[in-house]
């Protein structure tokens, strides 16, 4: 009977489909994938500049290689291998086309993703070193590139094309152990380019835009990938690239006067997104960060600083109409109360004050998200004063002194 | 009154006044006033008797009748909203029944005549009373109101002038055949004997009636659009439409799969082979480089594979792996319509790579191909990994009831 039961036959489902292939005529579930994947890898190739037919080609590819059996098969058919191996501008020029510039990213985030699924570097018979080697090589030429040649206009589409295929890159790493493979690859010949670019490139916003989103992408920590060993130094270096990068731009920014023209494209779009980054970094826990005053390191004062001295920069009324500045704004304000909060009380009354009056606007805005952000900084606060109220310290100074002020 | 101008006025102000009142967000379910789809109309009880009196009603399509735009219009758009009255504000089923029978009556007298669908801004608001009907009634309810065949018919002859006259409409078919796919959908829900005898016949005829109009009347676009040297806007451009349209086909047109098929069928595979010949001239060069006849020729076959490419890809998308639908044999015809879709990429491919990027189709037909592909992905290809991981199982348990029965 237990045999019968197990021995049933395929199941509606299954006859349904095999129906539906039979009727086709077509060939099996294989040959009709394969007959996609190779329009697929035609499309890529010969509609370089239909940027209309590239997005919808990359989406395809993308939802064909999601599922566990589907990304399996892919990798079985030689038009994915071609791809995985040439993914480069020289052979598919849709990379080179301006306009397709974000559909970098789509493209290398399914390759990744298909190279890191279980059987896949032995399926395609690549590794993982020898798949991103042509973004290194490209980051190679340019960090060997002397300041002035860096900043130079033959530089600005190879940075955005290398950052940009990271980052698809970075967003398909789902696990420590392949998390360490790039990060070893960046670690240490890679890492100190990233703040030279942000420094000279700080004024252009396309190739700021697409360094600091594959660095939010690669300084977060989901599920948990950021996992390096206890001896590792690894998430301090990490933190320590984060901050360098946040404040060269920031530095950068600061100085730099207030744009004519649109301020959103021109100042709080990337304000917004290196504080997102800051975000990532802080709330990441993968960083011990009593170590960096503990070993007179500047990296974490100095990142808090420029942060703050950004959200400082902007006016109240500005974050507010503006929802992505809004969000990363109060999301550094209430990381800052959470895990800083004696760098919060030490801060001058005027300064402490002018962050409270934010938190108190941000307190009423209609987005829920905003408005807890805000409610979770003044928990975080009175907290801090509960706990502490009768005890000789000098944060709890600092704040009496303000209460007593207003 | 004092003057014609001041009564112009004073109708357009009180039009204006009932349709902000009725459309007030009364129980606060509906922050976002921007959407044009009225929901249901949570109207308090204490209204009920100036909502459910025949004059109210009846007022509003005498003042549509009796004027023109932008005053007609906005009378239209207070009956939709009458229309859309929460059930519960009517004492009893057959007051409603009552209320539905004088609407049913005044669109009749509407559709007979015509009256006012000559102003875009009627027509327009017209379609949607339409579709909204459906929604905010059951089709239970609508067979057994007077004159529902009558109605039906008449729904049927406006829908297929329309999509005829796809040109000055694009925006209004969709809610056209909204109301089609609602009744059609409605129908396993209906018994049988409910309401007027013969009106689950009747509503199949009306609606391959539809659907041939529209397959014939796209196609037919095509041409208009290439001979027109963009004089006409191409509606295979209007990503927005184009997409409200396709999404309402998969419940349309497998109401009568077998039929709808045969029908694309019919045109396809003649187009299929013409297409090849065609190409077949012109070797390896572009569409663009042939002579002209030729290449306007394979720029109207391309436009209408296209149409055909987007139908097939959005009624196969519409396959359903409900229980209630998995003995209907329906993945046979879904596999003849993704047939021609599949050699028809072949044939694209084909002609693209052999002349090494020269022999482009028309970029919409590439797009239709890719959105035919990710409807069969998402419901067929989809399905192989749970085939491959049931097969796997089954594998495993031969395996393991093999060992049993040898140990």
């Amino acid at each position: 009977m237990m045999a019968a039961k197990l021995d049933s036959g395929p199941s509606t489902k299954q006859k349904v489909y095999q129906r539906m292939f039979e009727h086709l005529g077509m060939g099996d579930h294989t040959a009709v994938a394969n007959l996609i994947v190779t329009k697929i890898g035609n499309n890529l190739k010969f509609w370089p500049e239909y940027t209309e037919i590239i997005q919808k080609t990359l989406d395809l590819l993308l939802d064909m290689a999601g599922g566990y059996s589907s990304s399996k098969l892919l990798l079985t058919l030689d038009t994915v291998n071609f791809l995985a191996r040439h993914h480069t501008e020289d052979h598919f020029p849709f990379l080179a086309a301006p306009a397709n510039v974000r559909y970098r990213t789509t493209f290398h985030a399914t390759l990744a993703r298909l190279l890191l699924s279980p059987t896949g570097t032995e399926k395609l018979g690549i590794s993982f070193e020898t798949f991103v080697e042509p973004i290194m090589n490209t980051l190679k030429t340019l960090g060997n590139l002397s300041p002035s040649d860096l900043r130079n206009e033959a530089a600005r589409r190879p940075l955005i094309g290398a950052f940009r295929d990271l980052r698809g890159i970075a967003a398909s790493l789902h696990n420590r152990k392949s998390y360490a493979m790039l990060f070893e690859l960046m670690h240490p010949a890679h890492l100190p380019l990233l703040a030279k670019v942000a420094d000279s490139w700080h004024d252009q916003v396309d190739v700021i835009v697409s360094l600091l989103r594959f660095l939010q992408e690669f300084c977060h920590n989901k599920a948990n990938r950021v996992n390096f060993d206890q001896s590792s130094p690894n998430g301090i270096l990490l933190f320590r690239t984060t901050s360098d990068v946040v404040c060269a731009f920031g530095r950068r920014l600061l100085a730099s006067p207030l744009p004519e023209g649109d301020m959103y494209k021109q100042r709080y779009k990337c304000m917004a997104i290196s504080l997102s980054v800051l975000n990532s970094a802080l709330s990441g826990n993968y960083v011990c960060f009593g170590v960096f005053a503990l070993y007179n390191d500047p990296c974490l004062e100095n990142a808090l600083d420029v942060a703050l001295q950004m959200i400082l920069s902007a006016p109240v009324d500005d974050v507010i109409a503006y929802p992505k500045l809004s969000k990363a704004y109060f999301g550094f304000v209430e990381i800052f109360f959470r895990h800083h909060i004696k760098s919060v009380l030490a801060l001058e009354t005027g300064l402490l004050m002018q962050l409270m009056n934010s938190v108190h606007e941000g307190l009423q805005a209609s987005d829920p998200q905003l408005s807890s952000l805000c409610a979770n900084a003044i928990d975080h606060l009175a907290t801090f004063y509960y706990e502490n109220i009768n005890k000789d310290k000098i944060e709890m100074h600092n704040m009496n002194k303000v209460i007593y002020f207003y | 009154m004092a003057d014609k101008r001041q009564e112009t006025i004073l109708g357009e102000q009180a039009l204006a006044l009932t349709v902000r009142c009725l459309n007030f967000d009364f129980i606060g379910t509906n922050p976002d006033e921007s959407t044009e789809d009225v929901g249901t109309i949570q109207a308090p009880t204490s209204w009920r008797s100036v909502l459910q009196d025949s004059s109210t009603i009846e007022l509003l399509f005498e003042f549509y009748k009796n004027t023109e735009p932008p005053r007609s219009n906005k009378a239209m758009e207070a009956i939709i909203l009458l229309c859309s009255v929460r059930r519960s504000l009517f004492p009893t089923d057959k007051d409603r029944g009552a209320f539905l029978g004088r609407v049913m009556t005044g669109i009749r007298s509407l559709l007979s005549n015509q009256t006012g669908f000559a102003h875009q801004d009627n027509y327009h608001q017209f379609c949607r009373l339409l579709g909204r009907l459906k929604a905010n009634y059951q089709l239970s309810e609508l067979v057994k109101a007077d004159g529902y065949l009558e109605w039906l018919e008449l729904a049927s002859s406006f829908t297929v002038q329309s999509i005829r006259n796809w040109q000055y409409c694009t925006n209004s078919i969709h809610y056209l055949l909204a109301l089609w796919g609602r009744l059609v959908a409605a129908v396993p829900y209906v018994r049988p004997d409910t309401g007027v005898q013969g009106h689950a016949e009747a509503l199949e005829k009306q609606v391959l009636t539809v659907v041939e109009a529209y397959i014939e009347s796209m196609l037919g676009s095509v041409e208009m659009v290439v001979n027109s040297d963009g004089g006409l806007d191409d509606p295979l451009e209007d990503d927005g439409s184009l997409k409200e349209q396709l999404d309402r086909l998969p419940n349309i047109c497998r109401f009568k799969y077998g039929d709808v098929a045969q029908l694309i069928l019919n045109k396809f595979d003649p187009l299929l082979n013409q297409y090849r010949q065609a190409l077949g001239h012109i070797g390896s060069s572009s569409t663009e480089s042939a002579p002209a006849d030729v290449s306007r020729q394979i720029r109207i076959i391309e436009g209408q594979l296209t149409w055909l490419t987007y139908i097939i890809g959005s009624i196969v998308g519409g396959h359903s792996w409900s229980s209630a639908h998995l003995g209907d044999g329906d993945e046979t015809i879904d596999a003849s319509l993704s047939r021609r879709a599949l050699q028809l990429a072949q044939c694209v491919d084909y002609r693209l790579t052999q002349s090494n990027g020269v022999g482009r189709a028309d970029c919409k037909l590439e797009e239709s191909l890719l959105f035919y592909f990710q409807n069969f992905r998402r419901v067929y290809m989809f399905m192989w990994d749970q085939v491959s991981y049931l097969s796997m199982l089954n594998v495993m348990h031969h395996i393991c009831v093999t060992h049993f029965i040898l140990y």
